[in-house]
């Protein structure tokens, strides 16, 4: 199994970018190997948002959660230090999920991205590349792709179609995961119109987690039996 | 001849972030003033780690950009006179580097860079009370200075790195303060914009810092970066405790329950000072459910 060892890599420094930047480099460098990477943190405490981000939250706006689970394993870290990567794992991912397209059109690269509310679209940001203000001009409501309210001053047409079509995709993508997810629950109960029947998934992707979220969320009118949707998070990864 | 009275620039009798605009503007007139400026510090009767920082890198800057010099009139109160002396104000009003002397509730530090040991030293200091457990506590008081102090470096572009002070109450609350003497945050934010977005450049300093605190706004081209800040706030508001954060003309309070308020002072800061009032030891309440990676 690849191994990274932050102290002989790092040295007990843990705030140095550099060094962070080492480290992912590093993991980058075993990423295709096919053996799961281990990060050996040595049992010292980092306690630095700033090195952590850097060295692993970056990787986490590049590849969707899952796949880092499968592919990292981090040994002799602290408790306190676990949650703080986990909550900046998130932070990312979120992020990463939240991005919707980038192109060039005209003189400026664009970016699209989208804030959504347990797979409900909530808002979209089209702004040029470089830009971290979010002002007022760059969102706008959107509600399921009913209603858009643009400013073509602001915004290419062009741009537009792109991004309009890159949200038809994905929530023909939604649709899709949203249907597998009541196919998997009919699959797991011989009879979904009992009433006193309780159908528990093992949720295994973000996807999936955002789609029963939908479900719920709209009243699951898709669904044709009664399943009722208790929990919704994902299950911890199997040791 | 006649000779020019000199200016006066006068500590308020409530030196604490709570008064921080009136700190501030007796900060601002010893940047403005020529050779013979005074530090009226009579009436400070209370200070808190916020004013200590702000005025050390107030008085370090000013030796080191102008090498003027600052007489000073030191307070009449006794707790505030004890602080004074703790913090050699006496030796950076003459323009000599402290020697800040760590003591059990008290501890200063000049940084020209990144020091974990100091750090790790202060967090240990901060959170090793009585039989405590200070594991979690420690650890949120690493956490906030490195966060801190890793924009003072990496971002502010400060003459006089930074100050760092940290008090400890008889009731186990901290302030937590650094302050550089940088370009500030919201001008940071600003240089990192592109040509075509010049309207954004007039959104005010205070909607900007509270833009970076919680929408994890950075400065770095890469789009790494942004989160510290919004960490240090939930260390400390999951706590109960207050984050101020004062950069140009902002004055942001970043209170508990998610409570944001920030004015645009009459006065103005060059540079950032970040202020956290907290007790490590106390359990955050809701913490932040995060998906479990590993």
């Amino acid at each position: 199994m690849p191994r990274v060892d932050v102290l002989e890599l790092c040295g007990r420094s843990r705030v140095s970018r550099a060094d962070a930047v080492k480290l992912r480099e590093s993991i980058e460098a075993a990423w295709h190997e096919p053996d799961v990477i281990e990060i050996d943190f040595g049992g010292v405490t980092i306690a630095s948002v700033s090195f952590l981000d850097e060295a692993l939250g970056l990787l986490a706006k590049k590849y969707p959660l899952e796949v880092i689970r499968k592919r990292l394993k981090v040994s002799r870290i602290t408790e306190q230090d676990r949650k703080l990567l986990n909550s900046i794992m998130s932070s990312r991912a979120r992020e990463r999920d939240n991005h919707l397209w980038s192109g060039v059109v005209g003189e400026h690269t664009w970016v699209a991205d989208v804030l959504w509310d347990d797979g409900s679209l909530l808002g979209l940001r089209i702004a040029p590349e470089g830009s971290d203000f979010q002002g007022e001009s760059a969102w706008w409501d959107y509600g399921l792709l009913d209603f858009f309210h643009w400013d073509p001053a602001i915004v290419p047409t062009e741009v537009l179609d792109k991004v309009h079509e890159e949200l038809v995709r994905r929530e023909q993508k939604i649709l899709a995961q949203q249907r597998k997810l009541i196919e998997k629950a009919r699959a797991a109960s011989q009879d979904v119109a009992e009433s006193s029947k309780t159908v528990t998934l093992q949720l295994e992707t973000q996807e999936e987690v955002d789609a029963a979220r939908r479900l719920a969320r709209t009243g699951h009118a898709m669904v044709t039996g009664r399943v009722a949707i208790l929990q919704t998070e994902l299950a911890s990864p199997r040791s | 001849m006649a000779t020019t009275p000199a200016r006066i620039a006068t500590l308020p009798d409530e030196s604490t972030v709570e008064y921080a605009e009136r700190v501030i503007e007796c900060c601002r007139v010893l940047d403005a003033a020529g050779d013979d400026v005074i530090l009226n510090a009579r009436e400070c009767a209370t200070m808190d780690a916020f004013a200590i920082v702000v005025l050390a890198t107030t008085l370090a800057r000013r030796r080191l950009v102008s090498e003027k010099a600052t007489r000073l009139d030191p307070p009449r109160s006794t707790d505030a006179a004890k602080l004074f002396n703790r913090f050699r104000f006496i030796d950076l009003v003459a323009g000599a580097l402290p020697q800040w002397e760590a003591a059990e509730s008290v501890e200063g530090r000049q940084l020209r860079a990144h020091d974990t040991d100091y750090v790790e030293r202060v967090a240990s200091a901060a959170s090793d009370v009585s039989e405590k457990d200070h594991a979690d506590a420690k650890f949120a008081v690493n956490l906030c200075l490195l966060e801190l102090l890793t924009n003072a470096f990496d971002h502010s572009q400060s003459p006089v790195g930074c100050f760092v002070a940290a008090l400890r109450e008889q009731s186990d609350w901290l302030h937590l303060a650094v302050a550089d003497r940088g370009i500030g945050i919201p001008e940071a934010l600003r240089r990192s914009l592109p040509p075509d977005r010049l309207g954004d450049r007039t959104e005010a300093d205070a909607d900007v810092v509270v833009k970076a605190v919680t929408n994890g706004l950075t400065s770095r081209k890469d789009r790494a970066g942004g989160l510290g800040l919004g960490n240090v706030r939930q260390q400390v508001a999951t706590r109960g405790g207050v984050l101020h954060v004062i950069a140009g003309t902002a004055l942001a309070r970043f209170g508990p329950d998610l409570e944001v308020s920030a004015i645009t002072m009459g006065t103005s800061f060059a540079g950032t000072v970040v202020h956290a009032f907290f007790d490590p030891h106390r359990t955050p309440v809701a913490p932040t459910e995060a998906s479990e990676v590993f």
